[in-house]
């Protein structure tokens, strides 16, 4: 088991959803991934804590979500938890020294995550009160 | 693309503020009947500003673009009003207040001293908003959904606190939170 990413839990569950990760940036890239019918295939990464336009895929049934920034009393962990799917929080790679800074300049940041987590199979493991883990099956 | 006029804003202002509406959810939240309703969001899918998807509508970028023309130029004078600007600063206080009461809610599984905090603060911005409803009208919408879902809190019906799916105090003030910073220009801070 290598865990790969780790971050705040926004809520313990027994659940643990796996998926190839995608990445979405924008409104755009959610409505084509629910168009696809794909859309219980992946673990939704997305950049940050108030990403409302994820909305729509978290109400159709996303099976999990990684964010890159945000905290789980944000409106993406207040939605997580009432849809009951594993979210785990302003995740960082378990490699690299490389963290989210508030207020910072987190391009480079946010790029590395992407580029480590986006189409690998990976699983969420949810169980511990804060810490959510990104484990690689 | 053509301008929207008053009730295909405030229909299409729906979907873009809720995120995952149904058209019946639009005609409650707004007041409008669902004929209507069904008929401007079939002329919006005809004219590729969204879709339908399952029982849901969903505005693409190019209806929200729409909506926030609207705003632009209905908001234009408002915005350079020092004293919505004020009021957006207490906002952010009460916000600060409301998220964290949420968040409490759930993780304590629906304490009823934490869901009395929530809901006066809920009410504290009802009093609010209604200073604002003189400049704009339609906000008197947000004070009767509140009070009505406030009400069904108090009868136990706890999926009226944070439910996604049902017009919950959580759902309309996240509605209008999106709908104040669409007023004032401003994009939502992503962090």
């Amino acid at each position: 088991m290598t865990v790969i990413a780790e971050g705040y839990n926004s809520f313990a569950t027994k659940k643990k959803p796996s998926g190839t990760v995608a990445y979405l940036p924008d409104p755009q890239s959610v409505i084509k991934l629910i168009q696809s019918g794909k859309l219980k295939d992946h673990i939704l990464l997305v950049q940050g804590g108030t990403t409302t336009f994820l909305s729509p895929a978290l109400s159709m049934g996303a099976i999990g979500v990684i964010t890159m920034s945000g905290a789980p009393e944000s409106h993406l962990g207040i939605l997580s938890r009432e849809f009951q799917i594993p979210c785990v929080m302003t995740a960082h790679l378990t490699e690299s020294g490389s963290r989210y800074v508030t207020g910072g300049d987190n391009k480079a940041h946010f790029q590395e995550v992407i580029d480590k987590l986006v189409g690998k199979k990976v699983e969420i493991d949810a169980s511990n009160d804060e810490t959510g883990k990104i484990v690689l099956v | 693309m053509t301008p929207l006029d008053d009730t295909s804003f405030l229909i299409l202002n729906a979907a873009h503020l809720n995120k995952m509406s149904k058209p019946q959810g639009i005609a409650d939240a707004t007041g409008l009947d669902r004929a209507r309703v069904d008929a401007v969001l079939s002329a919006a899918e005809q004219g590729g500003l969204g879709a339908s998807a399952g029982d849901q509508f969903l505005l693409f970028p190019d209806g929200s673009k729409t909506v926030l023309d609207y705003y632009d130029r209905t908001y234009a004078d408002l915005r350079r009003d020092p004293a919505l600007e004020a009021w957006y600063e207490r906002f952010e206080t009460l916000n600060t207040q409301f998220i964290k009461h949420v968040t409490d809610w759930q993780k304590m599984e629906g304490d009823a001293g934490v869901e009395s905090k929530l809901i006066k603060v809920a009410e504290r911005l009802c009093k609010a908003i209604d200073s604002l409803v003189p400049q704009i009208p339609r906000y008197a919408e947000y004070i009767r959904r509140f009070n009505a879902s406030i009400g069904r809190v108090d009868q136990g019906d706890k999926n009226f606190v944070c439910n996604p799916t049902s017009d919950s105090v959580h759902n309309i003030w996240f509605e209008f939170h999106e709908d104040i910073l669409s007023v004032l220009g401003r994009p939502r801070d992503t962090a």
